[in-house]
């Protein structure tokens, strides 16, 4: 529905003269120049001419002294973009979500305000500038809103798929905080980054740089890893990116399924990064077959961004019974299935340990291998359990059973020794001696289920091999690589970390960031430190 | 066709909304600037500046608030009573009208919430124990009138249980904890000192009477420098300090009525542009940038108060034979003694009433906009009644005040001797005879209403740009009035006495 905002009520703006001290807060807030300032007098006046009752200047003023009153008045409602029917999408792994067409994007765009002083921005780990490149959508200047991505992301087409945008960018969004719909910025920064792909621009090359005769390793080729691989490579360095495993991108390649993160957005990334002349050495891993004290000999600087890709596991018993496996595994013997490496039968009967993200990317592939009955478990309440609601939603939707306050007590074999049954507990919250409230199992409420697959996911560790043999760092407690924060230098001279490999597992765009950081300051070391390498 | 300007007639009445007067910087009068003194500026610049000038009062009210529960009952030997009511009230009444905002610089009680909300004495950290919520606005828009509110409470209160009398020293005690309680409770739910600026009892009397004062506040030297200042670190704050605790904004400020001196601005400004001045007195009054429609209710409220102490004062208002109006009353609503709520509801509604009246009056007489007048009228009025809360302090200063002295060194009246001032004979001197007394306090008031009068021209000229001089008339007839009548129920209630 679209309103037009010249229409029915206004918004009405009051301000107390008397007490307004001229701060020019909210006139630095106003989306649409309705306030002024007589320099004179001090003081700030409305004219409501374009007023859209967006309340950002009642919420800064300091001094409580400006009402809104009326309607917010936006143009339409948020335009949700197709996605492809239950049945049709659980028959293949092609992504759910179709995106915005051209023209959805040209409407949408049109709801952003444009804030002068953005909170979406703020509350973008990544510092988007988001209502600049929206500007540029609505200017149908699409590689513009790409150039204006770039300057502060590298992977916008995978940010905008799996950012908790409710929690960032959106969350923060001035119609999001007057209680409206926010702007759809995923989709937006989604349409430009594939737009620009189908279209073959928005390519950021050398920066003109010469080549400058340094030589840089990057150790593990996440999004940390491939971002920074790409900062460096972008202003002349030489860089060898090292990864353990035989496919390239890290979580992005064998972790997040590809009915949210396609293939072809990594191939073209790593694309575009061979283009920049980046070397890959895939299956190689670092601690084991070659160690940190040989990378260091052999390149300038060396960056790690080796992850946490350590399952975490509950000790309970059966847990060693065929059938029982982690998220890792699971989730990358799907992945390898589909490029074609092995063969993956349905699992059967699914009992999913955990309700995160990571959970629920189980479970839908589960789904998709054609497992009829999946459950996933939650030891939380609902309302507590850290759990993406959208995720949750389409999880549910395709017909997993989530079950909070649930926890696992037992595996049981069947009678060929092979994993059987699960036995089931319920819980509640309950404050320990120390005041913080743990779930604890109910007594009596346990119930066995027949399952023939069960999958832990319930979040990851650091797991650190990158450093064996190599004393100079010594890991913290929770096996991550302290480093400095704003630049990722650690201890050693010449080695960086970023990514989840120093700051414990978190969301994929604050890795990207870290590894641009860290690149940022390698650069600044590179130019300033005289080579080392024979 | 061009209709032909009508001439207007003289005395037309004023139809405009009340214009936003010409702001007034410190700039725009001679002054002196303290701050291009080095060491003062040098001063101001450390962090632990505040917690310097806070820390001896802080320990001072602390012994006072102690000294309540476990030092003697006898409030004549009491440090805590000497300290309070003989002097300390009188000094933060004088030092507002003398020269501005200095209390609040020194408070221990916005000082001690302070450092808790804060989490450190002196340092600057970017969080600290407090929920931070804003005042809502609809609280707002009341200005500072909640703050006037609660001393109108308190002032009750202290009345009923004869706190200042001298009565127990358990309840100055008890007074204190009060504030201590409201002050932390505020902080630690709403951010910054919206404690300091809505809801202190002290912060509308301090803060109105700071006006008459020649501190001018902090305030930028350099008006376009703000204007076009983006950062504006004054009021957000910096890495070396806090955005202004009070919620001022220095670049337009042309008051000192809301700033509370606490250096931060100055601190923080990366410009090196904002400066502490010394003006002539009455300044703010006559030429306070706006003037405030909460400030003047506000105003109108204490002068209430300031009538209702002077009633009871007097034998016909409450006498031990039972036959004033205040028994009167206490009979008829079956209250138990002195003070009757409902007289002082009574009287101080009648005050306010009585000069919403004159101003409607008056401004149809001299054909002004009534809310004009009645706000430029309650400007005028500070002096006065400011000079009224002062006299009334005057006896117990000139009686008593001696007694901080021999107090001090046995401050719980256990038979200590702390600084050899404990058995001193001036613990019954006087400074003054009565007569002396009233002649101060009449003096005082003289004083204060030759400069509301003067004050009166001044708004007159400002606000009404010299235009229609029967403004002028009933500004004057207003301030003389007041001076007049308070100086005589001085007279008055020395006579009762
Ligand atoms: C299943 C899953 C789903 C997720 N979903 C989301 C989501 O929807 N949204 C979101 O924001 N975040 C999500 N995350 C988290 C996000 O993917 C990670 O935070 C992010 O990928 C971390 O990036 P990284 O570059 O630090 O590490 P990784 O992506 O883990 O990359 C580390 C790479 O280093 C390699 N490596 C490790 N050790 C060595 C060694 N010794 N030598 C050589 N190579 C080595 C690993 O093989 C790996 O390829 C998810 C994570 C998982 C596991
Ligand atoms: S409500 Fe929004 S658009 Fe209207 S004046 Fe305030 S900030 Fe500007
Ligand atoms: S934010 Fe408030 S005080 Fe500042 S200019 Fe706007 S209305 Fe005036
Ligand atoms: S990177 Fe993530 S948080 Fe930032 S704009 Fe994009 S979707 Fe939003
Ligand atoms: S996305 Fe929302 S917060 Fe950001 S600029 Fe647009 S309207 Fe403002
Ligand atoms: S306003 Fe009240 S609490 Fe705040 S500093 Fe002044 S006297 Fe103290
Ligand atoms: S920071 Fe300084 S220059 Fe900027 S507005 Fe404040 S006082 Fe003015």
């Amino acid at each position: 529905m679209i309103l037009d905002i010249r229409e029915g009520p206004k918004p009405q703006v009051h301000i107390d003269q008397e007490r307004c001290a001229g701060c020019t807060e909210c006139l630095k807030e106003c989306p649409r120049g309705c306030l002024s300032l007589d320099p004179k007098g001090w003081v700030v006046s409305w004219s409501g001419k374009d007023c859209a009752g967006c309340r950002s200047c009642q919420r800064v003023c300091p001094y409580g002294n400006i009402r809104v009153e009326g309607p917010f008045r936006w143009l339409h409602g948020r335009l949700h973009p197709l996605a492809r029917d239950v049945e049709e999408r659980l028959a293949d792994f092609h992504e759910v979500s179709l995106g915005y067409t051209r023209e959805e994007a040209f409407r949408e765009a049109h709801r952003c305000l444009g804030c002068p002083r953005p909170r979406c921005r703020e509350a973008c780990p990544a510092g988007n500038d988001i209502p600049g490149f929206i500007d540029a959508v609505r200017r149908h200047d699409l590689p513009g809103a790409m150039a204006i991505l770039r300057r502060t992301t590298n992977l916008p087409a995978v940010c905008s798929r799996v950012c908790h945008q409710a929690q960032q960018c959106e969350g923060a969004c001035v119609y999001a905080r007057e209680g409206g719909e926010a702007v759809a910025i995923g989709q937006l920064e989604r349409f430009v980054a594939d737009w620009c792909r189908e279209h073959t621009c928005g390519y950021v090359g050398r920066d003109g740089r010469w080549p400058t005769g340094r030589r840089a390793a990057v150790v593990g080729s996440g999004p940390a890893g491939l971002s920074a691989a790409e900062d460096l490579a972008r202003q002349g360095h030489a860089v060898t990116v090292y990864e353990a495993l035989p496919v390239l991108g890290g979580v992005m390649a064998w972790g997040i399924p590809t009915f949210i993160l396609p293939w072809e957005l990594l191939d073209h990334k790593l694309g575009e990064l061979e283009c920049l002349g980046v070397e890959f050495q895939s299956g190689m891993r670092v601690g084991a077959d070659r160690n940190l004290e040989q990378l260091l000999a052999e390149h300038d600087a060396v960056l790690l961004t080796t992850g946490a890709g350590q399952d975490n596991l509950l000790g309970l018993p059966g847990a060693e019974l065929a059938g029982v496996c982690t998220a890792t595994a699971f989730l990358s013997r799907s992945k390898d299935c589909l490029r074609g490496q092995g063969e993956h039968s349905s699992p059967g009967r699914t009992l999913v340990i955990g309700a995160g993200n990571t959970a629920m990317d189980v479970a839908r592939t589960a789904r998709r291998l054609g497992s009829k009955e999946i459950y996933a478990v939650d030891i939380l309440p609902e309302e507590v359990a850290p759990v993406r609601r959208d995720e949750l939603a389409k999880a549910r939707d395709e017909g997993v059973c989530v079950w909070f306050s649930t926890s696992v007590a037992r595996f049981l074999p069947d009678a060929g020794g092979q994993l059987g049954a699960a036995e089931l507990v319920g819980t509640k919250l309950q404050e320990d001696p120390s005041g913080r409230r743990r779930a604890v199992p109910v007594p009596g409420t346990d119930q066995i289920l027949p399952v023939d697959t069960v999958v832990f996911a319930m979040g990851y560790r650091a797991r650190g091999d990158a450093l064996a043999g190599f004393a100079r760092i010594v890991p913290d407690a929770r096996g991550l690589i302290p480093v400095a924060s704003g630049t990722g230098r650690t201890a050693a001279a010449g080695v960086w970390a970023a990514g989840d490999a120093a700051t414990g597992p978190g969301a994929l765009v604050r890795a990207m960031v870290a590894g641009k950081r860290a690149a940022r300051d390698m650069d600044a070391y590179l130019r300033g430190a005289q080579s080392t390498v024979a | 066709m061009l209709a032909e300007p009508q001439r207007q007639p003289r005395l037309e009445r004023e139809t405009s909304p009340p214009a936003a007067t010409a702001p007034y910087f410190a700039g725009d009068v001679r002054s002196f600037e303290l701050t291009r003194i080095g060491w003062v500026a040098r001063l101001f610049r450390r962090r632990w500046f505040q917690f310097a000038v806070i820390l001896p009062n802080q320990i001072i009210f602390w012994v006072a608030l102690i000294g309540g529960f476990i030092g003697t009952v006898d409030p004549t030997r009491s440090f805590g009573t000497a300290i309070t009511w003989y002097f300390w009230f009188f000094a933060v009444l004088a030092g507002a009208l003398m020269v501005g905002r200095v209390w609040c610089q020194i408070c221990p009680f916005g000082g001690f919430a302070e450092w808790i909300q804060r989490l450190t004495p002196w340092g600057r950290r970017e969080r600290g124990l407090t929920l931070n919520r804003r005042w809502p606005e609809r609280w707002a828009v009341w200005g500072i009138i909640p703050g006037a509110l609660v001393f109108y409470l308190l002032t009750w209160v202290e009345e009923y249980y004869n706190v200042v009398g001298p009565g127990k020293p358990i309840y100055t005690s008890y007074l204190i904890i009060f504030v201590f309680a409201l002050a932390i409770g505020t902080f630690s739910v709403f951010g910054r000192r919206t404690f300091c600026r809505y809801l202190c009892p002290l912060s509308a009397p301090v803060g109105i009477f700071s006006t008459v004062g020649v501190l001018s506040g902090f305030r930028t030297r350099d008006r376009e420098r703000c204007m076009s200042c983006d950062t504006k670190e004054c009021m957000r704050g910096s890495k070396v300090s806090y955005g202004c605790p009070w919620f001022e904004f220095p670049g337009s400020n042309a008051t000192n009525q809301g700033c509370g001196l606490c250096t931060e601005c100055f601190k923080g400004c990366p410009n090196d542009n904002v400066g502490l001045y010394l003006q002539p007195p009455l300044t703010n009054v006559h030429s306070p940038g706006k003037r405030r429609w909460d400030v003047a209710w506000a105003l109108v409220l204490l002068w209430g108060i300031g009538w209702y102490q002077q009633w009871n004062a007097l034998s016909w208002f409450s006498n031990a034979r039972g036959t004033g109006i205040d028994d009167w009353l206490n009979r008829l609503t079956g209250w138990p003694h002195y003070p009757n709520p409902l007289g002082y509801l009574l009287l101080t509604a009648g005050v306010a009433a009585g000069y919403y009246l004159y101003s409607r009056a008056a401004a149809r007489w001299a054909g002004a906009d009534w809310r004009r007048l009645f706000t430029a009228g309650a400007y005028a009025l500070i002096p006065v009644v400011g000079a009224d809360y002062l006299a009334r302090q005057l006896p117990k200063l000139w009686d008593h005040v001696t007694r901080v002295i021999t107090t001090a060194s046995d401050p719980f009246g256990w038979g200590w001797n702390l600084f050899g001032t404990a058995r001193l004979p001036i613990y019954h001197t006087r400074l003054l005879p009565p007569g002396g007394v009233v002649a101060t306090q009449v003096a005082v008031m003289a004083i204060a209403t030759a400069a509301a009068g003067w004050a009166a021209w001044r708004i007159w000229r400002r606000d009404w740009g010299g235009e229609r001089p029967r403004v002028l008339g009933a500004l004057a007839l207003a301030v003389l009035a007041a001076g007049v009548y308070t100086a005589v129920m001085y007279v008055a209630m020395q006579a009762a006495e």
